[in-house]
């Protein structure tokens, strides 16, 4: 059948169709139901919560290395504890203004493109947060300590801190040579073994439609 | 007050007047009953919240096919996710369509269907588009691509379909009838 037949059967089934539906026009004036169904809702509530968290942790941190300016090492955890703060700050905020510069008014491509790149970039960014969780959890122990029982384990017991940094530093290490072999070639049946995980799965989805667009966008022009 | 009830006669008004729009996204982007149902309500709700920022000295069905095509694409991509299949005709409605209209066989719905399972969200698009007799100016609007690249694709589409007739086995009607 050609093209031009198929707009027949098209147009025929047009005409039943306007006969049998109609369109329910109260349902989209429902406010809940507008922000239930936006698409992005799910992603801009936790990039939110993580600004919230973000600023929240941002605000103790620095007056913590504020109030402890004189005494080095409390002012260094403050600080440590204040860039990770500021981590969580700045990725959400990109997150937030990539989220809102989606218009479905413009076109489709461009519209697309723009969603993919974006789950591409939240996929990638995802690893960080693991990496620097990693290492920051020893000055938040450090200074949880220290406000909960007012003991300064770096002065009282360095042995304690030097073994969590210890262990900090082994979780580092084996997560970059974790994240190192699955690119080798010989990590080739780890990583698909791993492909049940979520963030390759949906990083090679993400990327496959970012490859899509581009050749539909390339093929024939 | 008054203006938010002025604006939204408004655009009920518009909704109603290019409703089938909807119609056939969520036919082409969705599966059957709940799901399109669902879809063309998402549709509905897209557009509502952007005609705040709709321009009344621009093609109104321009505009809407974009919203619409974007919620319907990435409904699609979200879904495929769960390795679902996505039926655009339904077929009871296919079958009673076909048998009120006799230049639309069944063989030729089927067919219909077919090729647009095969396509990519993309390329569904711009069949859709086409059925739906959109000049070529207006496709490469609403999709963002030149108006020679939207020929050639349309062309090329044609081409493999001609490509799978050459291939595909008689229709049941012409085999019993020894027409083939």
């Amino acid at each position: 059948m050609e093209l031009d037949e198929m707009k027949l059967a098209w147009q025929a089934m047009d005409r039943r169709l306007e006969q049998r539906f109609a369109l329910d026009l109260a349902a989209y004036r429902d406010r809940r139901l507008a922000t239930a169904r936006r698409q992005l809702w799910p992603l801009w509530l936790g990039q939110v919560l993580q600004l919230v968290i973000g600023i929240a942790l941002a605000w103790w941190a620095g007056s913590l290395w504020y109030e402890h300016r004189a005494t080095l090492h409390l002012w260094l955890q403050g600080v440590l504890l204040h860039g990770y703060a500021l981590m969580f700050i700045v990725l959400a905020a990109r997150e937030l203004h990539l989220i809102h510069s989606v218009d479905y008014a413009e076109p489709v491509l461009v519209i697309q493109r723009r969603l993919a790149q974006l789950r591409a970039w939240r996929i990638r960014v995802a690893p960080w947060f693991g990496i620097a969780g990693c290492v920051m959890w020893v000055p938040l122990l450090l200074v949880g300590v220290e406000a909960a029982f007012g003991a300064d384990l770096v002065l009282h017991a360095p042995q304690v801190v030097a073994f969590l940094a210890a262990n900090g530093a082994a979780c580092l290490l084996g997560l970059l040579a974790f994240l190192r072999w699955t690119r080798h070639p010989r990590g080739a049946r780890l990583a698909a073994s791993l492909d049940q995980h979520a963030a390759g799965r949906s990083l090679r989805r993400a990327q496959a439609e970012l490859d899509e667009i581009l050749r539909f966008e390339q093929d024939g022009g | 007050m008054h203006r938010h009830t002025e604006r939204q006669q408004r655009f009920e008004a518009l909704l109603q007047q290019h409703r089938r729009i909807v119609f056939h996204v969520a036919r082409m982007y969705a599966g059957q009953g709940d799901e399109r149902h669902d879809l063309a309500q998402e549709i509905c709700t897209q557009l509502w919240r952007a005609f705040a920022g709709y321009d009344a000295q621009r093609s109104f069905s321009t505009w809407m096919y974009r919203i619409a095509l974007n919620v319907g694409i990435s409904h699609l991509r979200r879904e495929s996710g769960r390795a679902r299949h996505v039926e655009p005709l339904d077929d009871a409605l296919a079958d009673s369509v076909a048998a009120a209209v006799a230049e639309a066989p069944d063989e030729r719905l089927r067919e219909l269907r077919a090729l647009i399972a095969q396509l990519d969200p993309l390329n569904r698009a711009l069949v859709m588009l086409y059925l739906d007799e959109r000049p070529y100016a207006e496709i490469a609007d609403i999709l963002g691509l030149s108006e020679s690249n939207v020929a050639t694709k349309i062309n090329r589409i044609k081409q493999r379909l001609r490509e799978q007739m050459v291939d595909a086995p008689a229709p049941a009607q012409e085999r019993r009838h020894g027409t083939r």
